[in-house]
């Protein structure tokens, strides 16, 4: 049963329905909560994404200088 | 002998209350052990031992999928152990859990880098010149790639454990990729990781009823200390996913899963090829025959593909987790990869020897 075309098709378009509409709940969510000015999850992911950004170059660096 | 029956219900009504105030947690992963080295998510463990009998070290890689206390479960239960008590120098090459600064992790990363790295490091601490290298689940693919594409690896021999090859046997989860029906994006998160949730769920889905029946078999271990400890740690660990790089996630859709390449024995890496013939060292292909996550169809053609004159083949009448813990482990699978691993680093001699060999699961019968 798992393995039928049609319950695997209905499956993965539940389930990008589903992510689709959190993200658009989500991104209207935060724009309310900005006008507001209140601090957001997207706020919170891209300081997240832009630390794992400086880690990644510490880490670039530390290779170059360990090859020197 | 077991209890009576109002005695067994007893204990169970002890246990239960104490499993669901989550008082019984197995005390997992406790064999001995120092950390020699590390590196961004790397951590390079080697386990103590008064008594190193062979001089080649094993050093096992674990999968990105899971946690790797799977292969030190519990005293007695251990493949770590197992392979330490007889006479083998064990390193342990453990990922922490994928952060979003790994989200950036390519197959190169692990391949091609940290793994060799470990080598070294492994050679270094122990004073050997070379290494068993031995890769479990989805790190099988790691050191094959790692293998194929470093002829200058102090690579003694190779082995894989449940290593999956044939992408298109291996069910629902790879279905839903392989046909267009999911893409790498629809899964990966805001911090370019695929989350463990999701990596569970995929799991999960593998065998949907398997929930209902731990269930079961939970009561059925209920009023036995020793039982439930075993089977806490057992199901604990196998819905204790962790988060995959995204980067790599990518990868092992669009190369592994939907150009099936390594069934081709040739995976594009770091901008080349990692060819499966360029491996000449002897190896070791061990898959189960009840394995669901990684099916023996999936794993069996990676015999075919490397190009050692000695490659092993061992079919084993277990599970996926079977493979490195239970009593089939300790009675069959561990003494066969032993074994296997005992032979071929003794000396040169044995471990050159001409011809492909093939076993099925008794113990030993995997002698190269």
């Amino acid at each position: 049963m798992l393995e039928r075309d049609a319950f695997m098709d209905v499956l993965a378009l539940t389930w990008k329905v589903q992510r689709g509409a959190v993200r658009r709940v989500g991104s209207a969510a935060s724009r309310g909560l900005r006008l507001l000015g209140v601090s957001t999850r997207a706020d919170t992911v891209e300081l997240v994404n832009q630390v794992a950004g400086l880690q990644r170059e510490v880490r670039a660096l530390r290779r170059e200088l360990e090859t020197r | 002998m077991a209890p009576s029956l109002i005695k067994r219900q007893l204990l169970r009504a002890r246990n239960g209350t104490a499993y669901a105030a989550g008082l019984i947690r197995p005390d997992v992963a406790r064999t001995p052990r120092d950390l020699v080295w590390r590196r961004e998510t790397a951590r390079l463990w080697r386990y103590r031992s008064e008594e190193r009998r062979h001089r080649t070290p094993i050093l096992l890689v674990h999968s990105l999928v899971s946690k790797s206390y799977i292969l030190d479960l519990l005293p007695g239960n251990s493949m770590v152990e197992f392979l330490r008590d007889e006479g083998f120098d064990v390193f342990l090459l453990d990922w922490e859990p994928a952060g979003p600064a790994d989200a950036e992790n390519t197959l190169e990363t692990y391949a091609d880098d940290l793994i060799p790295l470990a080598i070294a490091a492994t050679c270094a601490d122990a004073g050997a010149e070379e290494v068993t290298l031995v890769g479990y689940c989805y790190a099988g693919v790691l050191v094959l790639l790692t293998a194929a594409t470093r002829d200058d690896l102090p690579i003694r021999n190779l082995v894989t454990l449940t290593t999956p090859c044939d992408y298109r046997e291996l069910g629902f989860m790879t279905k839903m990729f392989l046909e267009g029906r999911l893409d790498p994006e629809d899964v990966i998160d805001d911090t370019g990781l695929v989350p463990a949730a999701i990596m569970d769920a995929g799991f999960q889905s593998i065998k949907p009823t398997d929930q209902a029946v731990q269930q079961w078999n939970l009561w059925q271990n209920l009023w036995s200390d020793r039982r439930l400890e075993s089977y806490l740690a057992v199901n604990n660990w196998a819905r204790d996913q962790v988060p995959f790089p995204g980067a790599a996630f990518r990868q092992t859709i669009d190369v592994l899963i939907r150009d099936n390449a390594m069934c081709t024995g040739v995976v594009p890496l770091n901008g080349g090829e990692a060819e499966l013939r360029r491996i000449r060292r002897p190896y070791l292909n061990v898959f189960c025959k009840d394995d669901t996550i990684v099916p023996a169809p999936s794993a069996a053609p990676l015999e075919g593909l490397v190009g050692s004159r000695d490659a092993t083949e061992l079919c084993l009448e277990s599970g996926h987790i079977g493979l490195v813990a239970g009593r089939y482990a300790a009675e069959v699978g561990r003494p066969a990869i032993a074994d296997w691993i005992r032979r071929h680093s003794a000396n040169r001699k044995t471990a050159t020897a001409k011809g492909r060999k093939r076993a099925r699961h008794p113990a030993g019968a995997a002698a190269g």
